[in-house]
């Protein structure tokens, strides 16, 4: 079997998820699940978020690595930045998140490439520092209240329809899937993530490819912040909430896998609609966000059992082929 | 060299004892309250939880493995035992439903890591979520208070002016301690994290070995969930958010590498009370609480990567040594 | 059911290794007799290290028989060949360097206190290796971190390790391949002893001088199969590499040797972690052999020059320029390639389809302005599977798949895509089946013809002597001899990799 193949079955099986959850939701609450209103509810304002931080836990993952710290460095960034987007100085607003997000990420990045921490201690601690961070700078006080013109870069529609948050998405959707799928710089990243060592005897700078990769997280969540804040009108370290969890969830459950290498960003859109989907439909059912954790939890050790299931029917099936 | 010098370079935990010290020290200088008994007492009754969390879990990165859901075990056994003990079960029986509750966590996550072969931060990511929830769940998200002479006893009470927790961990201390250095199971911990492939060719049984730490690692959260509701007289379902970093923090800081078969559960007695010693010295000299955890979390950070780098430069050291001591 | 000779500890027939794709053993028979040393002859990957990894137990057999000790075993995992006596002395280093001298010999097996079940004993773990290790000539503090030791040591500490527990069988799968002269006359001592104990042992080897001065039987293997068994005293070294290589030896090395162009290659005092004051060239249109023991530094010296390894001192010359310093990327822009001896982790990509491993080391020359061509690399794929004749049905199918000297022609493909102008190949043959062999030195050969410059890193010294124009010999990360084409001889090669016949240190 190709590996392109492979692929295509990989991918085909994570959309059949998809259909089972919404079929599921949608046998067991026709009305409040399934009607046009929440549906786009849900795809245009609320995955969007969780949308790309999952991107941004996917380029990690299949670079073989992972950023528990992504959501955190949102919170961070999105705080620091909030007064001056309240003030109407967005081009500082805009220089101060990046500023944050991007040297968090570089941290993050120089951490696991030069100094050569494993990913998830390394992130897992950065974690620990911005959220610290945030909470010392926070120190009770929210920031609330932002002007229309920067409250419009969520509300708003370009294009009639759809929401400028779920366009952004887009947006940066098409320049992932181009970027690790046409490009050489694509191309060096599922090769490190496949085998890092014999990415670096190939002549690929595997140090520059893991750090950029964390540098590209950093401004994800630099941007994802910048939405939130316009989003939700209110800047506070509680914000991260289920974050983390939920692209990691996304992720994994989408067919990225941990051992690098493999998936695409198509994958992550999927897998982040499953997890939204299913917080939606506990959510339509009265389910407490407590219990939604633990499914979460669960729903990341089924798509590790999904994954290993999976590659071995594939293997089987080559073998008869032969 | 004199005997006693030799000796205390035997131990090998030089640089985080040397730590200890320092803090001490220069904590004593900045504030007089530091060096009292009072506070000394309370510096090593706040170390016992997480030196029991800290405990199982350096087995674990002993054996090259990392749990991180001890923080979420801790949470859910607190709970647990705060529910049972107001539905009003024997204390003997909740405890045991505890304990027991805790080597199943531990004893699924080694089966799934050891047996199956999952990648361990996965596992050990999922059943932490999975946890944290479930122990919002038991108690609806709120704390619960519990009323109970014995466990108010372990907690609070005292026995020769020790209280009897730190006398416990005292003793589950010392017995880890001679069962990581002298049984067979320590042995066997070392080398399998020394190398997997060759403990496996000695004939070290990789599989059941890595499964028993791992139900270690639940169990001692799970004593460690048990101290603080004794301590607390409460069951809280976010008690132990920051013990999985924390824990794993004192287990680094005290000199166990992530690289596994280095270190042991006295570097960890160390690297723990380093972290409460900070707190406490933070505390006195009257830094708030939002700051203490974001310089707490900056200093681990940089331990950590004090640690890494060390020992990248010890193995090049063991690179050129090999090479030029020919015989 | 067959009887069972008097004095035979171990017999084998019909064992049968199936692996995915391949058949590693058919049928191979084996019977070892108390207190003699058997020698098991194949070249690489003739499935030596496969049939003892069955007696060891860390494979099972698909088919055939074992008789061990007087009755027909299953042995299931390692754990019960070593409680039956069996003991296996393993190429690789099997140590833990964190751990004592005593805590690597007794590992697995520690002794027990008595009375005290899971105590480890470790006062007599000290005293029974220190016993253990004078019986054995051997003088060192089992107190002592392994890492501490020099790999001859540690390689000696692996030998007490295997016999640390009573042994009836012992196997030893290439001992001396890192070892100097005086440890291989102790390690020689010991063979002794143990036969004089009735002890039987299995002797892995590639040096044909060792049969003759150890051996007692021959079994050879050639590709998986049983050729024949012979009395060691009896037979002559010739026969037994026609037996070993299935042909006339000659044939296998072709060289059509050119008049050598300039010096494209050149270290000036090249010192790294494990090499100092390195100092070879090479020529284009020659084939350069780098040879020694294994660990003496010869792969660290390609891998410092390919930017791999630090340098600490010293520089080298790659055509006309001098570098101090140097990485992966920049030396393949300076027309270097590195062919690695680990083709499976540092190589390739094996989850990768064939053309996307030929174009790794080339992508920005292959794909201009940094956008991937689908129909670019498709091409570039197919010419390389004609031209190196790699044997798959076509090149989408993932480099994983194919046997090793396919994926070794993959490599080699993926360094002339580069254009690169100077070779380090690590071992080009490990693992390849001899048909294969025989192409892939055909191949090398036509790329000196073409001016390339090869240097050669090889364990084998048939390969050395068969297909060098020069070779350096290096021993404890220095070079300790340089021999010319006509100079050529597996003596004076060990001369210089051993440290001279009656071992000077």
């Amino acid at each position: 079997m190709s590996l392109k193949t492979k692929n295509r079955i990989d991918l085909i099986s994570r959309f059949l998820i998809l259909l089972v959850v919404i079929l599921v939701l949608a046998l067991l609450q026709p009305n409040a699940f399934l009607n046009a209103s929440n549906l786009s509810q849900v795809i245009f304002q609320q995955a969007p978020f969780t949308i790309l931080m999952a991107f941004g836990m996917s380029l990690a993952i299949i670079s073989n690595g992972i950023d528990i710290s992504m959501a955190s460095n949102m919170v961070l960034s999105s705080y620091f930045s909030a007064p001056y987007f309240q003030n109407g100085q967005y081009l500082l607003g805009i220089l101060v998140s990046l500023g944050v997000g991007v040297g968090f990420g570089l941290c993050n990045g120089i951490l696991i490439s030069k100094v050569k921490i494993e990913p998830f201690i390394a992130t897992f601690s950065i974690d620990f520092v911005a959220l610290g961070l945030a909470y010392v700078a926070c120190d009770g006080v929210y920031i609330y209240g932002f002007p229309d013109t920067f409250r419009s870069l969520t509300n708003g529609s370009l294009i009639p329809g759809i929401p400028n948050i779920a366009l952004f998405t887009i947006l940066v959707f098409a320049l992932l899937f181009f970027v690790t799928k046409c490009t050489i710089y694509g191309r060096a990243l599922y090769t490190v993530g496949h085998n890092r060592t014999a990415a670096g005897f190939s002549g690929i700078r595997t140090d520059n490819i893991i750090l950029s990769v964390y540098v590209i997280n950093g401004l994800l969540a630099s941007l994802t912040g910048i939405l939130y804040l316009s989003r939700l009108n209110a800047a506070d370290p509680t914000i991260k909430g289920t974050l983390t969890i939920d692209s990691i969830a996304a992720a994994l459950i989408g067919g990225i896998a941990f051992g690098g290498g493999k998936g695409s960003v198509l994958n992550t859109v999927i897998g982040a609609l499953v997890i939204m989907f299913i917080r939606n439909g506990m959510n339509i059912m009265g389910v407490s966000t407590n219990w939604q954790q633990a499914v979460v939890g669960f729903v990341i050790l089924f798509s590790i059992f999904y994954e290993r299931g999976l590659s071995i029917l594939m293997a089987k099936f080559a073998e008869k082929k032969k | 060299m004199s005997e006693i010098g030799k000796k205390i370079k035997g131990l090998n935990v030089p640089g985080i004892l040397i730590g200890d010290i320092l803090l001490v020290v220069f904590f004593s200088i900045m504030n007089e309250n530091f060096f009292t008994s009072y506070n000394l007492m309370l510096i090593l009754r706040n170390s016992c939880t997480l030196l029991l969390t800290s405990m199982g879990l350096t087995l674990v990165i002993l054996m090259g493995k990392n749990d991180i859901s001890v923080g979420s075990v801790v949470s859910m056994t607190a709970v647990i035992v705060a529910v049972l003990i107001n539905k009003g079960l024997l204390v003997p029986l909740v405890l045991l439903i505890a304990l027991a509750m805790g080597a199943a966590i531990g004893t699924i996550n080694g089966i799934l890591v050891a047996k199956l072969n999952f990648d361990y931060w996965v596992v050990a990511f999922s059943s932490m979520s999975i946890f944290a929830g479930l122990a919002l769940v038991t108690t609806d998200g709120v704390t619960v208070s519990i009323k109970s002479d014995v466990l108010d006893y372990i907690g609070n009470g005292k026995i020769l002016g020790l209280y009897v927790i730190i006398w416990i961990v005292i003793l589950l201390t010392l017995l880890m301690i001679f069962i990581q250095n002298n049984t067979k199971f320590g042995y066997d911990v070392y080398s399998i994290g020394g190398s997997e492939n060759v403990a496996k060719v000695s004939g070290v049984k990789v599989v059941k070995v890595r499964i028993l730490v791992y139900m270690l690692s639940g169990l001692f959260a799970s004593i460690a969930g048990i101290a603080i509701a004794c301590m607390t007289n409460s069951g809280s379902p976010s008690v132990g958010t920051d013990y999985s970093f924390n824990a794993m923090a004192a287990v680094v800081i005290g000199g166990t590498s992530f690289a596994g078969g280095k270190g042991g559960i006295q570097g960890t007695v160390l690297g723990t009370l380093l972290l409460r010693i900070l707190a406490s010295g933070l505390s006195l000299m009257g830094i708030a609480a939002t700051w203490q955890k974001a310089i707490i979390g900056l200093v681990i950070v940089s331990l950590i990567v004090i640690d890494v780098l060390n020992e990248n430069r010890k193995n090049i050291k063991g690179l050129r040594r090999v090479y030029r001591n020919v015989a | 059911m067959s009887e069972v000779k008097e004095g035979v500890i171990l017999k084998m027939t019909g064992i049968t290794k199936r692996f995915p794709g391949t058949l590693a053993l058919d049928k191979i028979q084996l019977t070892c007799e108390r207190g003699k040393v058997h020698i098991l002859l194949g070249e690489n990957g003739a499935g030596k290290s496969t049939l003892v990894k069955i007696i060891s137990g860390v494979y099972r057999r698909d088919e055939g028989t074992i008789w061990y000790d007087g009755q027909e075993v299953n042995f299931r995992d390692v754990r019960e060949t070593m409680d039956a006596g069996i003991s296996m002395i393993h190429q690789e280093l099997n140590l833990l360097p964190d751990r004592t001298i005593a805590q690597n010999i007794y590992l697995g097996h520690e002794p027990m206190k008595p009375g005290q079940p899971g105590v480890v004993d470790y006062k007599k773990m000290v005293q029974d290796s220190k016993n253990l290790m004078g019986s054995l000539g051997l003088d060192m503090n089992p107190n002592t971190l392994v890492k501490k030791l020099s790999i001859a040591q540690m390689q000696m500490v692996e030998v007490v390790k295997a016999l640390s527990k009573e042994v009836k069988l012992v196997i030893m799968d290439e001992p001396t391949s890192s070892l100097t002269n005086r440890e291989i006359t102790k390690l020689f001592q010991i063979v002794e002893k143990l036969k004089r104990d009735g002890v039987a042992i299995i002797y892995i080897s590639h040096r044909m001088d060792e049969i003759k001065r150890i051996g007692d039987q021959v079994t050879v293997m050639r590709d998986g199969q049983y050729i024949d068994t012979v009395s060691a005293k009896d037979v002559e070294l010739p026969d037994l590499i026609s037996m070993m290589v299935g042909r006339k030896i000659e044939k296998m090395y072709e060289r059509n040797h050119c008049q050598p162009g300039e010096v494209i290659f050149e270290t000036h005092d090249l010192t790294g972690y494990r090499f100092r004051n390195v100092n070879i060239k090479v020529r284009a249109g020659e084939i350069v052999s780098l040879s020694g023991l294994i660990g003496a530094g010869r792969t660290e010296v390609a891998k410092a020059v390919f930017g791999r390894e630090p340098i600490e001192k010293g520089s080298f010359t790659l055509f006309g320029q001098e570098h101090k310093k140097i990485t992966p990327t920049k030396a393949i822009k300076c027309s270097l390639g590195y062919l690695s001896e680990d083709r499976k982790t540092e190589g390739l990509v094996l989850q990768m389809p064939i053309k996307s491993n030929l174009v790794l080391a080339s992508l920005k020359k292959t794909f201009k302005g940094g956008i991937l061509n689908a129909r670019v690399e498709d091409r570039i794929g197919k010419k390389y599977v004609e031209e190196l004749r790699i044997a798959t049905p076509s090149a989408s199918k993932l480099a994983g798949e194919l046997s090793g000297g396919n994926q070794q022609k993959v490599v080699i493909g993926e360094w002339l895509e580069t254009g690169c102008k100077f070779l380090i190949i690590d071992e080009p043959t490990r693992g390849i089946d001899v048909g294969a062999k025989s192409e892939i030195y055909k191949l090398l050969d036509k790329l000196v013809n073409e001016g390339y410059g090869i240097l050669m890193i090889s364990s084998e010294l048939n390969e050395v002597i068969g297909i060098s124009d020069r070779v350096y010999v290096m021993k404890d990360g220095e070079v300790t001899g340089e021999l010319d084409r006509d100079e050529l001889e597996q003596e004076k090669i060990m001369e210089f990799a051993v440290g001279g016949k009656g071992g000077t240190e």
